[in-house]
């Protein structure tokens, strides 16, 4: 009894030896190209010499016992076979086999050729399954069985039979023990590789839809400057940044008619997908309601009567929106739940847009919007924008907030619209440096520039 | 942040302290979850020791609004200043969910 729990003991060391490095290997750049079943020529050989090395090692590390060697040289084959193909495995097998032969004994023929079939067996599983890992219990087994075999043949062709039964009763239980565990701590590394693998590569499929939604977020808002070059009136500009692949923030802007401009910003409660879904809704409703040529009350009140139906999220978005009049410079606006914009002058003096009263669209039917009217002298400003803006946190987690935006729109010295937006987006950059983004930024800046030209119209 | 929920009659009070953002809402929502299995028909959101509430947090409450509406029961705001009552005022969450001063004044229903 001590002498075959030393035995198990000295087989499951040198079975150790061979998962670690079997575990090694199959962290190598190789072994992912075999699990990608990519099994050229000279993966196969690289598989077929490193699997015999392991066979032969456990020949090498077995423990002689009468005139035979209790050892674990069939691990190396079955799993070569397991993992690239009969090919494979019996290449292994040949390598553990003839070395087996050359050391000879009175079980020779049995041991070299159960380490062959070994790898065959292995192999056809390996065809049989098209490729696919049998799993740990099924390696176990298989393993077990390929060890049983071993004993049938050395009973078969073993003589003197008597000689060769007292040897198989002495090895058969530690043999059938080592091979059994080596093969089921090996398989179970390969069942978390491709686990991992699964794992690793369902990851990318969402991160490669997540890049494709971004795309198409980030081409459903105008995105070609200068917007409108035909048209010396105004100039309008704007920068969208959401703070993952995909925000709930938006701008938009386009002619109702001949004349009037719609702009609008807004932001929906959260991030992610969830926000931007809401965001493509919000946009294209906003977008069909202002082409009918209603005021921007009646836009406000109507997408929200359409957001809130069938809205149990507790999703909210909040919009300023305005109507300019290209040729007098007027803007009629409102806003829902929306921090109204920033007026600059050609001075830089900068001042808040008077609000207009509304909530944040989305939360409750039937809400009533304010509408205002402001009228965009020449050079003036109109500076949209959302709370990721504002709420830029710098290292010491405090706000850039509304003085922030302020001071930074004070020190601009152009007037173009794009040099605003992008001085807003560096200086609030600046002051969120080493901070990672928390939430999505928009500026639209509109500038309008035409003369007064003193004729009513 | 802190909450701390306490269930009356026909009402519960739940006082949340700190800082309701996209971090702690998922907190919120699942533990406010728990208050609705008494079916208070009034909850009262005790707000006077929150520094800060986002547009996650504002989504929360909207969502717990809306579900007690539908079995006419409702939200009331109670104790808002500084940050967080200019975020509820700014958002118009103001014109559909009824503030009161403290929560006295909210159990009692009067302004």
């Amino acid at each position: 009894m001590q002498s075959m729990i030393q035995l198990i003991l000295d087989l499951i060391n040198s079975m150790a030896v061979i998962v670690v490095l079997a575990y090694v290997l199959t962290r190598s750049e190789f072994y992912n190209q075999v699990l990608e079943n990519k099994v050229t020529v000279k993966n196969r050989a690289c598989l077929i010499l490193i699997f015999g090395v392991f066979s032969i090692y456990g020949t090498l590390r077995g423990i002689e016992m009468m005139g035979a060697i209790a050892n674990i040289r069939d691990l190396g084959p079955t799993i070569a076979g397991l993992v690239g193909g009969p090919m494979v495995g019996i290449g292994a097998g040949l390598i553990g086999g003839i070395h087996r032969y050359s050391l000879g004994g009175f079980t020779v023929e049995a041991c070299s050729l159960s380490t062959v079939l070994a790898g065959l067996i292995g192999g056809w599983i390996y065809q049989l399954r098209k490729g696919k890992f049998v799993g740990v219990s099924g390696a176990i087994l298989l393993s077990v069985g390929i060890e049983l075999l071993h004993f049938a043949l050395a009973l078969l062709l073993s003589h003197p039979f008597s000689q060769a039964w007292v040897l198989v009763q002495k090895v058969i239980v530690p043999m059938v023990i080592a091979n059994g565990l080596g093969m089921g701590i090996f398989a179970f590394m390969i069942v978390n590789l491709l686990k991992e693998r699964e794992t690793e590569a369902a990851k990318r499929l969402i991160e490669g839809e997540l890049q494709v939604a971004r795309q198409i977020q980030q081409s459903i808002v105008p995105h070609i400057f200068p917007a409108f070059p035909e048209r010396p009136e105004f100039e309008v500009h704007a920068i969208l940044e959401p703070a993952k692949e995909v925000g709930g923030d938006f701008y938009d802007f386009f002619f109702m008619d001949d004349d009037h401009l719609f702009f609008v910003v807004g932001d929906v409660s959260g991030k992610g997908v969830p926000a931007s879904l809401f965001m493509a809704v919000t946009r294209t409703l906003l977008r069909a309601k202002a082409e009918q040529g209603m005021g921007p009350d009646e836009i406000l009140s109507s997408v929200n009567n359409e957001l809130c139906r069938d809205n149990d999220t507790g999703m909210f978005v909040t919009i300023f929106c305005g109507i300019l009049d290209i040729h007098s410079g007027e803007v009629i606006y409102s806003c829902g739940g929306h921090d109204s914009p920033f007026v600059r002058d050609q001075e830089g003096r900068v001042e808040v847009l008077p609000p207009a009263k509304g909530p944040a669209l989305g939360a409750m039917e039937d809400m009533v919007f304010q509408s205002k009217g402001y009228v965009l002298q020449k050079g003036k400003t109109l500076i949209l924008y959302t709370d990721g803006v504002t709420e830029a946190m710098s290292r010491t987690e405090d706000f850039w907030g509304k003085e922030g935006l302020m001071d930074s729109l004070c020190g601009i010295r152009e007037i173009a619209a794009s040099s605003i937006t992008s001085k807003i987006l560096g200086d609030v950059r600046h002051f969120a440096v080493d901070t990672s983004q928390y939430d999505d930024i928009t500026i639209l800046a509109l500038t309008y520039l035409k003369e007064d030209d003193g004729i009513e119209n | 942040m802190k909450i701390n929920i306490a269930n009356e009659q026909d009402y519960s009070v739940i006082t949340v302290t700190g800082r309701l953002d996209t971090v702690t809402a998922p907190d919120f929502e699942k533990e406010c979850a728990a208050c609705k299995e008494t079916e208070a028909q009034r909850i009262i959101l005790d707000f006077a020791a929150l520094d800060y509430i986002s547009s996650a947090g504002l989504r929360c409450i909207l969502a717990m609004a809306k579900k007690i509406k539908k079995t006419g029961g409702s939200v009331m705001l109670c104790g808002i200043s500084g940050l967080v009552e200019e975020v509820i005022k700014v958002s118009g969450f103001d014109s559909f969910l009824p503030i009161f001063e403290n929560v006295e004044q909210a159990v009692r229903g009067e302004a």
